[in-house]
């Protein structure tokens, strides 16, 4: 009996401690408000370095640095400011935080009311406007830092609100990678039309020379730069869809680009639908053909699969040099959270601050490979320069998920695969309308 | 007049017992269940602090989606695909294991093996297998559907996925069906065999009713794991459902309409739907399954 008591009256432990766990859990996770969290995360980050004191005071403060980039040179240049930042501010640690997935794992910290006090974010994006517009993120307009960062790139990433809430910090593109070493063997130019850039893949083509690689399994940024490229204001009007403004049905411009593209892909490589980006920047960096179209992050992976490759990049030409648009736009760029601590706030701004400077840039800039949007930096890989100097003509149009919702751009994505398979182009307009009104209905 | 009897100690000590993983579980699927059909009938974003009801538009609108009926059906014919290749071949596999007299645990152990690797590992190893070593075996067997990855055909796609998955998932069944084989009394086959039965009689008459209940359980494992499929077809497909959405199953709509399209509401409908579908067939399998066989 007593036997029985005693077991009763250890499972009845069990179940309380299992009821006290949950009801502390709910607490912090629903109903705590998000600067209580903040603040919880703040002080026992400070717990952890050995203080809770905030960082005004001299006191030592640990603030997350939540950076969404993976890529290993993005990271080490990160990690070479960081160091240098701390250096002149010994009592601000700041710990860089990089996972997979991150754009999920952010959004979910949001849901959850844990944002991390500074992270980086794509301030072009559609995602990132309802981030700023439901109070996430913490204006920074004014801040003498912005000053540093280009004007143009700072007025792409004003809100809708007037206000600006993250520090430009690098710019990205899509551009044509090409072996200079193939290129100078076979005496081939630049192309600087879309017409001469088929000729040079006809060239190329009669010298058993793979004029193209494509990664068709990830077609996006393809779809994304040759639209842009060969449909001016392709964008606009497909925005003007959703509201019932426009049509793309039979659109001479639309029917051209899908025709470019299909021109385009007989020059690329037979098993394109099996390849997906990695695979198509090894087989560049390989020498397996003369030409990729790519981003500017697919520099670092070209590097890394093979040092030695001499390789420069050019803008994906249109019909002339005067009509053509290149895909270019913001990359990911340094906000603090509006849930942050004043503390962690303060911090955060010392850190953008330092970030800015020139000098530090342009570190970071070197070690990263990416180019910098900070005045007085220069990107150190000459043979980017035709793609650099394009861009410096300002005939730029953002990526499409600055003008259109994310989940429509991503649709858009599958109808392009399926019209590089099937080859119909009446269809696929069709099918790229349909899918940009049933996506965009809400 | 009936005297209620009053519970006793034991009683107690079972439900005080039980109650930690009851209320766990309520938290973690029920109270989760709760929530997520409740924003299913809302606008919410998923970062919004801020959202209104709106009743079941987002139902309406999945039925206006051909997106969502494509993703049903890849999901549905997943399903059926997965269920037939794994029930058969484990099936026959554990009949295999179970006649070897010598090596048995050893030779269990390398058809286990599979289970024991991540989802993704499993995806990215394929994935290199059919980009690399499939287009040399249609080249050197002249067949031309093998020229390529299956994954960069969208007729073939979904049936390269099944394979991978189902090289996974054998490994579970196999040794539940085992576990069944095992249970058979031996008298039963020897008596059979005295009779003059064949070895199909014997499997027919014998074999297959004593496992029919190892069936069932096996039949909704495997079933419940083809709808729900999610993790093979997101990483062979490079998280796009393509090539051209032939293998977009409804668990990668949902993922993507949550966390890359922020629908987070839309995404919570289609997993409502996906329950719905799930608990139907669970219910109806288990009816059907649980006729016959021996107990």
């Amino acid at each position: 009996m007593k036997k029985r008591v005693m077991l009763s009256a250890l499972s009845l432990l069990l179940a309380l401690s299992a009821l006290t766990a949950c009801s502390g859990g709910t607490g912090t996770a629903s109903s705590a408000p998000a600067s209580s969290a903040a603040s919880s995360a703040a002080s026992s980050a400070a717990d952890s370095s050995g203080a809770a004191a905030p960082a005004d005071s001299g006191a030592p403060i640990t603030v997350e640095f939540f950076q969404q980039q993976g890529e290993q040179a993005i990271q080490d240049g990160y990690r070479a400011i960081i160091e240098k930042f701390q250096k002149e501010y010994p009592n601000i640690t700041i710990e860089m935080n990089t996972v997979p997935e991150s754009a999920t794992v952010l959004t979910n910290r949001i849901a959850s009311n844990d944002i991390p006090a500074i992270f980086t974010d794509w301030p072009t994006q559609q995602q990132f406007k309802l981030k700023s517009a439901a109070g996430y993120v913490e204006p920074i307009t004014g801040e003498a830092f912005l000053s540093q960062s280009s004007e143009d790139a700072v007025e792409m990433t004003r809100q809708p609100d007037g206000e600006l809430y993250a520090l430009p910090y690098a710019r990205n593109y899509m551009t044509v990678y090409y072996n200079i070493d193939i290129f100078e063997a076979n005496g081939i130019e630049i192309p600087t039309t879309y017409d001469e850039l088929i000729q040079v893949c006809k060239d190329l083509q009669a010298k058993d020379i793979l004029p193209m690689y494509f990664a068709f399994k990830d077609v996006g940024h393809v779809f994304q730069a040759t639209n842009i490229c060969f449909v001016p204001g392709g964008v606009e009007q497909m925005a003007k869809v959703i509201t019932g403004e426009a049509t793309i049905v039979d659109d001479p411009a639309f029917v051209k680009f899908a025709e470019r593209m299909l021109e385009m892909a007989t020059y690329g490589n037979e098993d394109a639908f099996s390849v997906n980006n990695s695979l198509a920047q090894e087989s560049f960096a390989n020498g397996k053909c003369a030409m990729l179209l790519a981003g500017s992050y697919a520099r670092g992976n070209i590097v890394l699969a093979n040092p030695n490759l001499n390789f420069g990049a050019f803008a994906l030409p249109g019909d002339t040099v005067e009509s053509t648009t290149s895909l270019a736009g913001v990359n990911a760029a340094q906000c603090i959270a509006a849930t942050a601590t004043p503390e962690e706030k303060d911090a955060g701004l010392k850190f953008l601050e330092f970030l800015s400077r020139t000098e530090n840039a342009q570190e970071w800039s070197d070690i990263s490979g990416e180019p910098s949007c900070i005045k007085g930096t220069t990107f150190s890989d000459e043979r980017m320069s035709p793609m650099l100097k394009f861009l410096e003509r300002g005939q730029n149009h953002d990526w499409m998920a600055s003008t259109l919702p994310n989940n429509v751009v991503n649709d858009l994505y599958q109808v392009t695969q399926g019209f590089l398979m099937d080859q119909d182009i009446s269809k696929y307009l069709k099918d790229m309308e349909e899918s940009i009104k049933v996506n965009s209905a809400s | 007049m009936k005297k209620r009897r009053p519970q006793s100690l034991d009683n107690y000590t079972f439900l005080f017992f039980t109650l930690p993983a009851v209320i766990l579980y309520t938290y973690f699927y029920i109270y989760s269940l709760i929530t997520g059909i409740g924003y299913s009938f809302t606008n919410w974003n998923g970062i919004d602090p801020t959202y209104e009801f709106n009743g079941l538009r987002n139902y309406a609108l999945l039925m206006q989606n051909p997106r969502f009926w494509n993703s049903l059906r890849v999901t549905l014919v997943y399903g059926v695909m997965l269920l037939f290749s794994v029930i058969i071949m484990s099936l026959l596999l554990a009949l295999c294991l179970d006649s070897l007299k010598r090596f048995k645990t050893f030779t269990k152990s390398i058809f286990f093996f599979p289970a024991m690797i991540s989802a993704v590992a499993i995806s990215l190893i394929w994935d290199q297998l059919f980009y690399r070593a499939v287009p040399v075996i249609g080249e050197t067997l002249g067949i031309a559907a093998l020229s390529q990855s299956p994954l960069a055909n969208p007729k073939l796609a979904l049936v390269g996925v099944v394979f991978v998955n189902a090289w996974q998932a054998v490994a579970m069944p196999t040794l539940i069906f085992l576990a069944g084989l095992q249970s058979i009394p031996a008298e039963m086959h020897e008596s059979a065999m005295i009779d003059g039965a064949s070895p199909f009689e014997r499997f027919r008459h014998i074999t297959f009713p004593y496992l029919l209940p190892t069936v069932t359980v096996n039949m909704v494992l495997t079933i419940k794991q083809g709808i729900t499929t999610f993790d093979f077809p997101f990483a062979l497909s490079a998280g796009t459902g393509g090539p051209a959405r032939s293998t977009e199953v409804i668990g990668i709509m949902i993922y993507n309409d949550a966390f890359q399209s922020m629908k987070f509401s839309m995404a919570n409908a289609e997993a409502v739907i996906l329950f719905i579908i799930i608990a139907f067939f669970s219910f109806i399998q288990i009816k059907v399954s649980s006729k016959g066989g021996v107990n």
